[in-house]
């Protein structure tokens, strides 16, 4: 574990440990362990839902425009239609079946959207750009959220990619990373398997300074 | 500060409409229906919304502008107004605390607690 480097974090947090954040760089190794004792009893908070889903912090989730959730540009050109199909698989599944659409009245035009898309007249473009702004400014739904969870765009999310990619006692405190993307899946994101009362008493045996609490509590 | 009570009594005319099926959603993990933002429609909420989303930023740290917004929608509406070079306008101010949230995670990331 490296103690340096994370005492460092919570130091920068705010977290009252005993050596300014400047100095852990060079203290000796007496003193990190005199701060860990420190951060230990001071330890950081995440919040864990009623499903046991952990989030970096305790605020209310509002109802956002795709758009907003995403991090989307509105679109105005046929260039920006091929990045936001890109970058979200929904709408391009929606590029696909308009696609489908003009080609059953006219089997003549291009087999894959793609060229359907670059070839297309003035006309339909517009009318593309028009669909997918409003498809933008849609409330976002379930799969919208799951995918800015995947991405990390959500507090959720971050907690996802922490606990996925950078904590190591995954194990031991019993959480669960639920990160599949598999759209019939429930939820996504880094789970608590154990309970509250339970990792907490396993992070407090294991000297981890680290702390859960109950989100929206 | 009554300007302000009334300013945002007025402003929690609820951005859910109840017929739109869009407005009834469903949270991902636990069911919960996720209602909009009471200070959504504001106009220095309003205002901060398109500005931002005119901005040329990643799609990452777009949403976390939007993200904070709502986080400190009611702070927001309550600051005062700063005439030019007075102090930092709202759209400043809102980058700050956002960066200063993302540092903050980002720290806690970076720490590596147990792969250092």
């Amino acid at each position: 574990m490296n103690r340096r480097q994370f005492l460092q974090s919570l130091a920068a947090l705010g977290y009252g440990i005993s050596l300014p954040a400047g100095a852990l760089a060079d203290a000796p190794e007496a003193a990190i362990e005199q701060a860990w004792e420190t951060a230990v009893g001071n330890p950081y908070t995440f919040y864990v839902d009623s499903k046991g889903v952990i989030s970096f912090s305790n605020d209310q989730l509002w109802a956002r425009p795709r758009a907003e959730l995403l991090g989307l540009f509105p679109v105005t050109s046929t260039g920006d239609l091929f990045d936001l199909a890109d970058e979200v698989g929904a709408f391009k599944s929606i590029l696909a079946e308009e696609h489908a659409r003009d080609r059953a009245r006219d089997p003549a035009i291009a087999a894959d959207w793609r060229s359907w898309l670059m070839a297309a007249r003035e006309d339909t473009v517009t009318g593309l750009i028009r669909r997918a702004n409003a498809w933008l400014e849609e409330i976002a739904a379930p799969a919208d959220w799951r995918l800015a969870h995947l991405k990390g765009y959500t507090d959720r999310g971050q907690a996802l990619v922490f606990f996925r990619d950078e904590f190591g006692f995954n194990d031991l405190l019993g959480i669960a990373i639920l990160a599949d993307g598999d759209p019939g899946s429930a939820f996504v994101g880094a789970r608590l398997q154990t309970g509250l009362d339970e990792a907490n008493l396993r992070a407090v045996a294991n000297r981890l300074p680290i702390h859960f609490a109950l989100w929206r509590c | 500060m009554h300007g302000l009570e009334t300013l945002t009594r007025l402003n929690r005319e609820p951005f859910v409409v109840d017929d739109n099926p869009l407005n009834h959603l469903v949270r991902d993990a636990d069911g919960n229906s996720v209602p909009g933002h009471p200070l959504r429609d504001h106009p220095r909420i309003l205002r901060l919304r398109a500005v931002i989303s005119g901005m040329g930023l990643n799609g990452f740290f777009k949403s976390h502008l939007y993200d904070s917004l709502y986080r400190y929608a009611d702070q927001i509406v309550a600051r005062p107004a700063y005439l030019y070079g007075e102090g930092p306008d709202n759209l400043e101010a809102l980058q700050q605390v956002s960066l200063g949230d993302l540092w903050e995670r980002s720290l806690m990331r970076y720490s590596r607690l147990g792969k250092g």
